[in-house]
């Protein structure tokens, strides 16, 4: 990959990364839209939000979908986890993803950057630090999401398996912790994630490398120049 | 003045009240004929006014002991017995009712009083042997109970509204008593405390309040044949704060009292004796209704079905399905005496009967006109109200009654009006329409489970349309257009929001992620804005470069 010429492809995220990624925002895309009206029901009384019940025919056909799709997160999650931990380019990959100092230096850099103050971007490896953030945003998120939906969706179990007194509170608080990271996930991934992969004026309309893997090797260099640099020291490390 | 005196009390309340209690002793512990003998009182004579023994004549009539046959003979004959009561025979009643005797006389009527035993029903040595039964029939039970439970309760105790008569349970399976009672309140044997439930609008023995059986006991371990309650996916919070019967009695199948009012004359056809005319009743949905025409029309085997879907209240913590009972009445402020006064209903019976025999009489009355267009008048707006008030303040007056230092007012749920146009708010419980009317939680007359909310999903509730929360609920009986004023169910429950556990859990969870929120988000936003600006401004550089 780090030998290819310039100009040619190189492959950046192989096919198991793609799958993942494509099953990821399917769940998350279905769970937002399915999400909606059950998040609606915090306000009963508010006949504005609940009318929107009515438009996907009923709570119960949206509460089933929105399980489905929660299994569909939970299976790309699981997916996901696997291939982290047993594929070689998953540990490469998630050893790489780790957070570093270096991402808190190149944040203090990039907003030098942009603010005029220092004349050249900071220089990225593999993944960049607004990459990292996206990955352990929706890492975090996953956790949370799937961790109260399953509380949510067995609440006859929670207090099977709880001390005496303790089924109810970690009911609530699931609850109120599924209804808010929702919103967060939402808000993050619509408005920040949209931004850096689609509207962020060099990338607009956005690139297809969730699809192919590809990338140039000019758009490598450009945005990931110390990535050969990077894989060369995993590599070492890997045959220490 | 004295109201409803103690030997009253047995002649019109003994007909359900068994016996023993205030129908055997006075307020001290005494006896009451032997009490009488004691004192040289004199039968029927004024008694030093005293209320247990002002014209009362137990010394002739005797009083009403605890009748065990009333309860534990399913032959008894309550007919017969309240018969003797009507004739102040108190002490030969439970004979007669037992039908092992017949008697004959009256102490009312000043005719002597003689019993004919039936032989047939005594054996050599004197003794009997009747058809005695552990535990009461449910026909027994519903003598005294089946009347007050249909009026504001709703409940017809049969087989086509309620699954667990159909089921062929009894009253006593899950109101037991003595050794067959679980709670350590009322067991133990012989002991005749019957276990009860827990009525809002009744202040009877409260200390034995949920000594019956629960719903949960029999569900939970299939009790007497009982399924098994599931409740597969239901988030636990609905059974912690909705209680069973507020989705299990989704409908109640015969209408209810939900206002009675005591300030205008009911002329509805059947009312008897006529000084019931002084209540006037309407129904849920606020229809006039002829309850006591009705009652002289229909036995409780023949109630007429109207169905209509509960006004849910918040009681200790729960949710219920509940009759709020509203009133509106006259009624007497007191000075330095705490709550209200009533003036006697048959004193508001008899200014309306004079007012309607000749008109010049309490001419105010005949401003009191009908509003709403049901035919009936109601007292609603303030010159209709001033009418009530003068015109019982000036039939008091007519009648001798003092009035020092009382003042006649009227009263509609939880406002007190001195006039037209002047009053205030009376303290009141939320799950209350009036703190001088009852409210009744429904209990009996259980739907099947594949009736009950939620059995055809959440959005039996959770919908736009749903009677949980958007149901108009009565908050007062009549507006100044004659017409209900309504609130929504869910401001009436206190819903500002779903229902949740407030606790520190909750709260604490909730400010975290709402900051994460905040910060996150304003972090990111602050990071594409620069990114943006960056982009434009070299953009902009560049095309000054060239």
């Amino acid at each position: 990959m780090s030998n290819s010429p310039e100009g040619q492809n190189t492959k950046r995220f192989n096919i198991y990364f793609r799958m993942q990624h494509i099953l990821m925002f399917l769940s998350v895309i279905s769970l937002v839209v399915t999400g909606i009206p059950l998040w609606c029901l915090r306000y009963p009384d508010s006949t504005a939000l609940t009318g929107v019940i009515d438009i996907f025919g009923g709570l119960d056909s949206v509460r089933i979908w929105h399980h489905w799709a929660g299994w569909m997160l939970t299976f790309a999650f699981a997916y996901h986890l696997l291939y982290v931990f047993l594929h070689p380019e998953g540990r490469r990959d998630l050893l790489l993803m780790m957070p570093r100092k270096k991402d808190f230096q190149d944040l203090y850099h990039n907003i030098l950057y942009f603010t005029g103050k220092r004349s050249t971007p900071p220089q990225f490896g593999r993944f960049s630090y607004f990459e990292k953030f996206d990955y352990w945003a929706a890492f975090w998120g996953c956790i949370i999401m799937i961790g109260t939906g399953l509380i949510m969706m067995y609440p006859q179990k929670v207090p099977e398996l709880m001390p005496g007194g303790w089924g109810t509170t970690v009911f609530a608080v699931a609850l109120e912790a599924h209804f808010h990271e929702a919103i967060l996930a939402t808000l993050a991934l619509l408005i920040w994630h949209m931004f850096n992969v689609h509207a962020r004026p060099e990338k607009f309309p956005g690139s297809l490398v969730w699809f192919h893997g590809n990338v140039t090797e000019e758009e490598r260099h450009e945005e990931h120049p110390l990535e050969d640099e990077e894989l060369e020291q995993y590599e070492t490390f890997r045959e220490m | 003045m004295i109201d409803m005196t103690s030997f009253d009390f047995v002649t019109s309340c003994g007909n359900c009240h068994p016996g023993g209690g205030p129908l055997e002793y006075d307020r001290e512990g005494n006896r009451y004929d032997e009490y009488m003998k004691k004192q040289g009182m004199k039968s029927g004579g004024d008694n030093n006014l005293d209320g247990d023994y002002f014209k009362a004549k137990w010394i002739d009539a005797g009083v009403i002991e605890a009748d065990c046959l009333l309860c534990h003979m399913p032959s008894f004959n309550f007919k017969e017995r309240n018969k003797q009561l009507g004739n102040l025979n108190f002490r030969w009643a439970a004979t007669a009712g037992s039908g092992l005797g017949k008697v004959d006389g009256s102490i009312k009527d000043n005719k002597p009083v003689r019993i004919t035993y039936d032989t047939g029903k005594f054996d050599d040595k004197g003794m009997i042997s009747p058809h005695m039964v552990r535990e009461p029939r449910n026909d027994t039970c519903l003598q005294c109970h089946g009347k007050p439970g249909w009026k504001k309760r709703g409940a017809s105790f049969s087989p086509r509204t309620d699954v667990h008569i159909r089921a062929g349970l009894r009253c006593v399976d899950c109101h037991p008593a003595g050794s067959r009672a679980l709670d350590e309140r009322i067991k133990g044997k012989e002991v005749h405390q019957i276990g009860k439930g827990d009525d809002p609008g009744g202040n009877v023995r409260n200390d034995l309040d949920n000594t019956m059986l629960d719903c949960n006991y029999c569900h939970t371990n299939g009790y007497l044949g009982a399924p098994i309650a599931k409740h597969d996916g239901l988030p636990p919070h609905h059974v912690e704060k909705i209680a069973c019967q507020t989705c299990h009695i989704p409908f109640r199948y015969v209408k209810t009292a939900q206002v009675q009012v005591s300030d205008v004359f009911n002329k509805g056809p059947k009312i008897s004796p006529p000084p019931k005319r002084i209540w006037t009743f309407y129904d849920q949905d606020m229809n006039y209704w002829n309850h006591y025409g009705e009652l002289n029309m229909f036995t409780r085997d023949d109630q007429p079905t109207t169905p209509f879907q509960p006004v849910l209240i918040r009681y200790k913590g729960k949710i219920y399905p509940a009759n709020r009972v509203h009133s509106s009445w006259p009624g007497l402020v007191e000075e330095g005496k705490p709550g209200l006064n009533q003036p006697l209903m048959k004193d508001v019976f008899m200014m309306w009967q004079m007012h309607n025999e000749d008109a010049s009489k309490y001419p105010e009355l005949s401003g009191i006109v009908d509003d709403s267009g049901d035919g009936m008048p109601e007292v609603n707006k303030p010159e209709e109200i001033d009418a009530v008030i003068s015109s019982v303040r000036q039939y008091l007056t007519d009648t001798n009654y003092d009035l020092t230092g009382k003042k006649v007012v009227w009263v509609l749920n939880d406002r007190l009006y001195y006039s037209g146009n002047e009053g205030e708010k009376l303290p009141k419980h939320d799950f209350e329409a009036s703190p001088y009317a009852s409210v009744h939680k429904y209990s009996h007359d259980v739907a099947p489970a594949g009736a009950a909310l939620g059995s055809k999903g959440c959005s039996d509730c959770h919908s736009r349309d749903s009677h949980f929360f958007f149901a108009q609920v009565l908050e007062y009986p009549f507006g100044e257009d004659g017409k209900p004023v309504t609130i929504k169910q869910a401001d009436l429950l206190g819903y500002r929001d779903m229902p949740r556990d407030r606790k520190p859990w909750t709260y604490w969870t909730a400010v975290f992620f709402k900051y994460l929120t905040i910060v996150v988000m304003a972090g990111l936003i602050v990071h594409m804005l620069l990114d943006v600006w960056k982009y434009y401004r070299h953009k902009k550089g560049s095309k000054n470069e060239q």
